[in-house]
């Protein structure tokens, strides 16, 4: 029982920790999959633009898995306000299609989300509170434009958002992608694409058809492990170690368990032995001694999945917010301080699985001690 | 007509080292059907362990066992088992009684490994039950039950089988007087009004006293 609580509430813990993570890094700013110009991805300048073409959006909306296509227009640029000046990540979107992806509407948390063709800007709760800043208040940008335009403007505050991921937060500036472009003498232009996807597992499937579309190498589709190798290796190295932890969990339970058999063995071995001297087949014994214990490790491993899914359930809903210098390193990280819990069912099944696995493991023990007891030594025991 | 025939049986532990205990040696017996028979002898003589050997509980050195025609010795041990379970009945020094069965569902036991039917296992168990005189007790687990009531159940449990003969080893050897008394009238009279056969290994007088047949061990051979 304990050993499937802990098992599913670690594992859960891990999961769900990464699931933010990466929802928080690719859901809600690159997308699981992103079409940009194949010499953008090297570069990142603002000169590598590809031309916005709403036939090929139309066209990679018609496939199965996709839900919608986003077009962005992402570059740096200084931010200033008063004395305080700032690099910014500068976000064009679309706000009526990008909300559905991100819920970045859902995040503001002063002042309004912005309408199609807005010349203002949202601005990132951090990055607001650094320059001293209000909604209404004005901002000033500074940046290099489209094939050497200088851009520079002067835009309102719309509103704030509080961005999930600190060190996005700190520098996310967001302008309808009318008023970005515009910025930055790059109409018609977009720095990508972003494939919004019903299924993130369905990503392989996704990428030939969408190349398939494009038929044009001067674009490449990405997805979000190639735009996002650093999390990627950091879930990898990480759940190493958590599959590590599991492996010695899975060991202290296991030898847990055998123990326990060892002892129940042991003690019932008089029992057995007069079973047997009074006419009880030994084969028959063993299965009654198997399912006795898969019985009784069957209610344990659902008494401990019915409890851990109590814990992961409240933990899902009421997630647990790290706090002090913790934080800061969760936050130096970019990661929000936040330990998730993931309400995957398959969690579940597979610490009960893995549990009542070795279990069945560990009952070997006993049938072969029924299996070669001798009747008058066990009877003496 | 006997129906255990033990010839030049013998039972030697530790076997091929240096100090061998010869603990059945050389023994030839019979017991006829009906037989209330007593293996008397001291402590360590081999009363048990030539019990063990006749109830197939344990393999001889070298010899034959043959009960009721049969050479056991030659049984598979899963056949064995079945022989025990359909032909000898057997009684412990310490009852040795199932502690989570009520004494009926003890009772009981053996005939749920025979395919008795629920109703006919009922019945059975109760009128044993009734036959040493608890009845009354039969819903109860044998920790609540004293040690002379645990053994009449014991005896209660060897006869379900309906076997062909029950060994009993040292049955009285944890029983006050009195629960002695009762036990050794009760086994006393299923041997005179059901023909029972009983074979005791016991070094206690009161039953000795009571036997018909009396078998003296020493040092693993019958001496008389």
């Amino acid at each position: 029982m304990f050993a499937v609580i802990f098992g599913v509430s670690m594992r859960s813990m891990q999961l769900g920790t990464y699931d933010n993570m990466i929802d928080g890094a690719v859901r809600q700013y690159s997308g699981f999959i992103q079409i940009q110009d194949t010499s953008y991805w090297n570069d990142k300048t603002i000169d590598d633009l590809m031309t916005d073409s709403p036939e090929l959006r139309s066209k990679i909306t018609e496939i199965e898995d996709v839900n919608s296509v986003l077009p962005r227009l992402e570059s740096f640029a200084l931010i200033s306000s008063g004395s305080k000046t700032k690099g910014a990540f500068l976000q064009g979107i679309d706000p009526m299609v990008d909300t559905q992806m991100t819920g970045i509407s859902d995040k503001v948390v002063k002042g309004k989300f912005l309408e199609v063709g807005d010349d203002g800007f949202i601005i990132g709760q951090r990055l607001a509170a650094f320059l001293g800043i209000n909604v209404g208040d004005t901002i000033v940008l500074i940046s290099q434009g489209y094939h050497g335009v200088t851009a520079a403007n002067i835009f309102p505050i719309k509103g704030i958002v509080k961005i999930p991921n600190p060190a996005l937060d700190k520098v996310l500036l967001i302008g309808d992608i009318g008023t970005v472009q515009e910025f930055y003498g790059a109409e018609g232009m977009l720095t990508s694409l972003v494939v919004n996807i019903k299924n993130k597992n369905a990503i392989d499937e996704i990428i030939p058809q969408i190349n398939e579309i494009m038929n044009d190498k001067s674009l490449i589709a990405l997805s979000w492990t190639d735009m996002n190798k650093e999390l990627k290796q950091q879930i990898e190295s990480d759940n190493g170690g958590g599959i590590i932890m599991l492996i010695i969990l899975y060991s202290v339970v296991f030898f847990g368990i055998l123990g326990t058999i060892i002892m129940m063995t042991a003690e019932r071995k008089k029992e057995f032995a007069v079973m047997v001297a009074l006419g009880m087949q030994k084969k028959y014994l063993s299965a009654i001694v198997l399912l006795e214990t898969i019985f009784l490790g069957m209610i344990g491993a659902v008494v401990g999945a019915l409890v851990s899914s109590g814990i992961v359930w409240y933990f899902h809903d009421s997630p647990i917010h790290i706090t002090g210098e913790m934080a800061g390193i969760y936050e130096q990280f970019g990661i929000e301080p936040v330990l998730m819990f993931s309400t995957d069912w398959t969690i579940i099944q597979a610490q009960f699985i893995v549990v009542f696995s070795l279990l069945i493991l560990a009952v070997i023990y006993p049938m072969i001690k029924i299996s070669t007891f001798k009747i008058i030594e066990s009877m003496h025991s | 007509m006997s129906i255990i025939t033990l010839s030049n049986l013998n039972k030697i532990y530790n076997e091929g080292t240096d100090i061998p205990v010869h603990a059945v040696n050389n023994v030839d017996l019979s017991f006829e059907a009906g037989e209330f028979s007593v293996i008397k002898g001291a402590s360590g003589c081999g009363k048990t362990t030539l019990l063990n050997l006749l109830g197939g509980l344990d393999t001889p050195s070298s010899g034959n066992i043959i009960i009721d025609g049969v050479e056991i010795g030659k049984l598979s041990a899963s056949n064995l088992t079945n022989f025990r379970m359909n032909n000898i009945g057997f009684v412990f020094q310490a009852y040795n009684l199932i502690p989570v069965l009520t004494a009926r569902e003890n009772v009981e036991f053996i005939m749920h490994l025979q395919h008795k039917s629920k109703k006919e296992r009922k019945e059975r168990a109760l009128a044993l039950l009734e036959s040493v005189g608890l009845r009354d007790r039969a819903d109860v687990r044998p920790g609540k039950l004293s040690g002379g009531q645990q053994q009449r159940v014991a005896v209660a449990r060897a006869l379900a089988s309906k076997p062909k003969f029950i060994l009993a080893d040292e049955p009285t050897a944890n029983l006050d007087t009195k629960a002695t008394e009762n036990l050794l009238d009760i086994m006393e009279n299923l041997n005179k009004v059901e023909g029972i056969t009983f074979i005791f290994a016991s070094h206690d007088d009161r039953v000795i006293k009571k036997a018909h047949r009396l078998i003296e061990l020493e040092d693993g051979k019958v001496i008389g």
